[in-house]
């Protein structure tokens, strides 16, 4: 399939920066093929697992309606009442979210026809997005078990010539054509909704990776809340969602498929775009759309790799140090990056005592609130950083047992419930750089006495339970060291978030 | 011969798109067009059916159906089912074997339809033989606005006779959009010959319901030999497709 090529039209619209050499002369065959190429997807007892959570199932299923409304409006011409019956529309769908998985194409029927070649790209990633998800709630499966199903079906995925690639794609360069936030601007509630629906779609991975099942719907209480109330309508959002910015845990373990999924999102914001441009043709708009498609897609970029590439291009896959699972944003480079909400980050420092993360996937701790997820080095620093930020929060913290991880979940008033009745917590202060060492989680008391037994530096140190120690605060670390750059989403036109 | 060939067409020719959708129509799922799809690659389905077909100058007939489905290739798919119906009890009629293949040769765009072509072959079994069929079917199916979506169905069925033809004109929209996505409107009128190559009429509506992600129900009423008295008859039928 693959080597027969055809030609296309080599006629550059003027809508873009880059340079014509970012243009294929030719597109693969099957982008403009006349068959429909149904795939299944794969059998297993993983298969919609995802029933078993019946409020994000649902909620998952509405993302694929709210989609497809929002693109059949502006595939019949109904872009005018996008953000007033549009959106209203959508709404009610995502308020009364339906009980079963829901064909787009049943739903879009104009939209999906026209651009066919993207709504099998949508499609294939939407079933690595379930599948993915499927493995994750299996109630069987050990977690060793779980990460060799989600490799399997990252060979299934590729395997097809409609795969998105799973290398870091610089998002400025992405993000930087003269179509570039046309959808956003003019459609800024519609919009707001599409970054919701992404980022439910990327939050619920670390939700899941490794965690307890018997945590699942009391964590999704706080995030399903956190969705309906906030994410779906933030209008003030700088740039879509990144999976390593809501799952870093996830994106970490598994970064090529954090990237095809930050690589699909990235296609449907240039979709929204090329469709919301008032100056394309239909035929333009087509056009730009296979363009788009063909960017990241995965055969577009073999034998490039990982960390390495022309900077601010089409094949630029640097990314920024420790987290090989996400490309370079805007006014970014190996060191920092700039995250909607938290300001400029150092992606392999803790987010709140700016020391070096472990490279181990199973230590520290991760704080999910106020809509992003951050990555810390120790039970002090999640504590201390949720304890900054308004809401609820989750705290998913390694224990002494790697198969056992500590959920903890606060409310509105940092009152805080463990998924561990008989978690006790070692804080024995002392210099920061080391906190790794003295702040820690254990499952039982027997845990942390052994580990204590080992630390003698740490003896006479008085476990503490999950009251005691969340009494506590340490203040801002010594070697907190905050980046003050502004953002790099400064608004250049008028409505622009 | 008269009901074997009720039987042949009532279950003529492969089936839907994915089985497990309601949004695509199978044939006999619950009225006898189809549409121009076929299911995925790689999808087993395994389909049941039950009708009861009710005419005005004889006693009920019963029928049972199944089939198992595989999408043996892309836009491709392969069917082997077992059709049974009888007025008295199946022990002396076990009905006939099904061997079945549809090709989908091109999908649905803007200008031109999706096309589909289907081959099948039955068989009798049991104790009161008959002659074995084969049958060809042509299937298009076009979007025409506001979710309905039109269906053509052309089938000639060569036997021991003369070949016999049939025309199906079906359509297909989905209930209670935009507030629910679970059910689809299946509805149809044709014509096709009889044994005798004398044209009846038919005409049918039905139901597809989502049950789960691999399971859908559907259930219909089908009016058949409009136009001959004598053959007047309604069939009532209940399905259930399930994916595994």
């Amino acid at each position: 399939m693959l080597t027969t090529m055809i030609v296309v039209t080599a006629v550059a619209v003027a809508t873009t920066q880059q340079s014509s050499a970012d243009r294929p002369a030719t597109l693969p065959a099957w982008m403009r093929s006349q068959t429909a190429r149904h795939i299944d997807y794969r059998r297993g007892s993983d298969n919609w697992a995802i029933l078993g959570l019946e409020p994000f199932a649902r909620d998952m299923f509405a993302t694929g309606v709210g989609h497809a409304m929002a693109y059949e409006a502006l595939a019949t011409g109904h872009s005018a009442s996008l953000e007033t019956e549009v959106f209203d529309r959508i709404n009610t769908v995502l308020k009364n979210p339906p009980l079963q998985p829901v064909d787009e194409y049943a739903v879009s029927p104009t939209f999906s026809r026209r651009y066919f070649a993207l709504e099998q790209v949508f499609e294939w990633s939407h079933t690595l997005h379930f599948q993915t998800i499927d493995v994750l709630m299996h109630p069987g499966w050990s977690d060793q078990r779980k990460d060799e199903e989600i490799e399997k079906l990252w060979k299934i995925y590729s395997a097809q010539p409609y795969a998105l690639s799973g290398l870091p794609m610089n998002m400025e360069y992405l993000d930087g054509f003269e179509f570039s936030g046309e959808f956003r601007t003019r459609y800024p509630k519609v919009n707001a909704l599409f970054w919701g629906y992404h980022w439910l779609q990327t939050v619920n991975y670390d939700m899941f990776y490794r965690v307890p099942r018997n945590t699942f719907a009391s964590q999704y209480e706080v995030i399903g809340d956190r969705y309906h109330t906030t994410e779906l309508y933030n209008t003030r959002r700088e740039f879509m969602p990144m999976t390593a910015e809501t799952s870093p845990r996830f994106a970490k373990r598994f970064p090529e498929i954090a990237n095809s999924f930050d690589n699909l999102h990235m296609l449907h914001d240039n979709v929204n775009d090329i469709l919301a441009a008032p100056g394309l043709s239909q035929g333009e708009k087509q056009r730009e759309i296979e363009l788009a498609i063909w960017r990241v897609l995965a055969t577009t970029h073999i034998g490039e790799t990982a960390g390495e590439g022309q900077p601010v291009s089409l094949h630029d896959h640097r990314y920024s140090m420790g987290m090989p699972g996400m490309g370079m944003m805007k006014g970014s480079d190996e060191e920092v990056m700039y995250m909607p909400g938290m300001g400029w980050m150092n992606m392999s420092e803790c987010g709140h005592c700016s020391m070096s993360l472990s490279q181990n996937a199973n230590a520290g701790a991760t704080v999910t609130a106020d809509g992003w997820t951050m990555a810390v080095r120790c039970a002090l620093c999640a504590r201390d950083m949720a304890a900054q930020t308004l809401g609820r929060a989750i705290i998913r913290s390694a224990t002494e047992n790697p198969d056992q991880m500590l959920v903890l979940i606060s409310d509105e008033l940092g009152n805080w419930t463990s998924n561990i009745p008989t978690v006790v917590f070692l804080e024995y202060m002392d210099e920061h750089p080391s906190c790794n060492r003295w702040s820690k989680a254990f499952s039982s008391l027997d845990a942390f006495h052994a580990y204590l037994r080992e630390r003698p530096e740490y003896a006479g140190a008085e476990p503490l339970t999950l009251e005691e120690w969340a009494s506590r605060n340490g203040g801002e670390p010594e070697t907190y060291k905050r980046i003050d750059r502004p953002s790099p989403y400064q608004r250049s036109r008028e409505g622009q978030p | 011969m008269r009901v074997k060939a009720f039987t042949l067409a009532l279950s003529m020719v492969p089936a839907l798109v994915i089985a497990t959708d309601h949004n695509n129509v199978d044939a006999n799922r619950p009225l006898r067009f189809e549409d121009a799809s076929t299911i995925a690659f790689g999808e087993r389905t395994f389909e049941f059916g039950v009708n009861a077909m009710i005419g005005r100058r004889n006693q009920p007939v019963y029928g049972l159906g199944t089939e198992f489905k595989y999408g043996v290739g892309v836009d491709q798919e392969f069917g082997l089912g077992i059709e049974s119906e009888s007025a008295d009890g199946f022990r002396n009629n076990l009905g006939h074997l099904e061997v079945r293949y549809l090709r989908q040769l091109r999908r649905d765009t803007e200008g031109a339809p999706a096309l589909a072509i289907g081959i099948q072959f039955a068989t009798p079994y049991g104790n009161q033989g008959g002659d074995p069929e084969f049958g060809l079917r042509g299937i298009a199916s076009h979007y025409v606005g506001n979710y309905n979506w039109l269906h053509f169905n052309a089938d000639v069925t060569f036997g021991n006779n003369e070949p016999r033809l049939g025309f199906l004109f079906g359509l297909s929209r989905p209930l209670g959009y935009p507030r629910d996505f679970s059910q689809t409107l299946v509805m149809e009128a044709g014509l096709e010959q009889d044994e005798n190559r004398q044209w009846n009429a038919i005409a049918g509506i039905g139901i597809r319901q989502q049950l789960s992600p691999r399971a859908v129900i559907d259930y219909g009423v089908l009016l058949q030999g409009m136009g001959q008295s004598e053959k007047q008859s309604v069939a009532l039928k209940f399905g259930y497709g399930v994916s595994f």
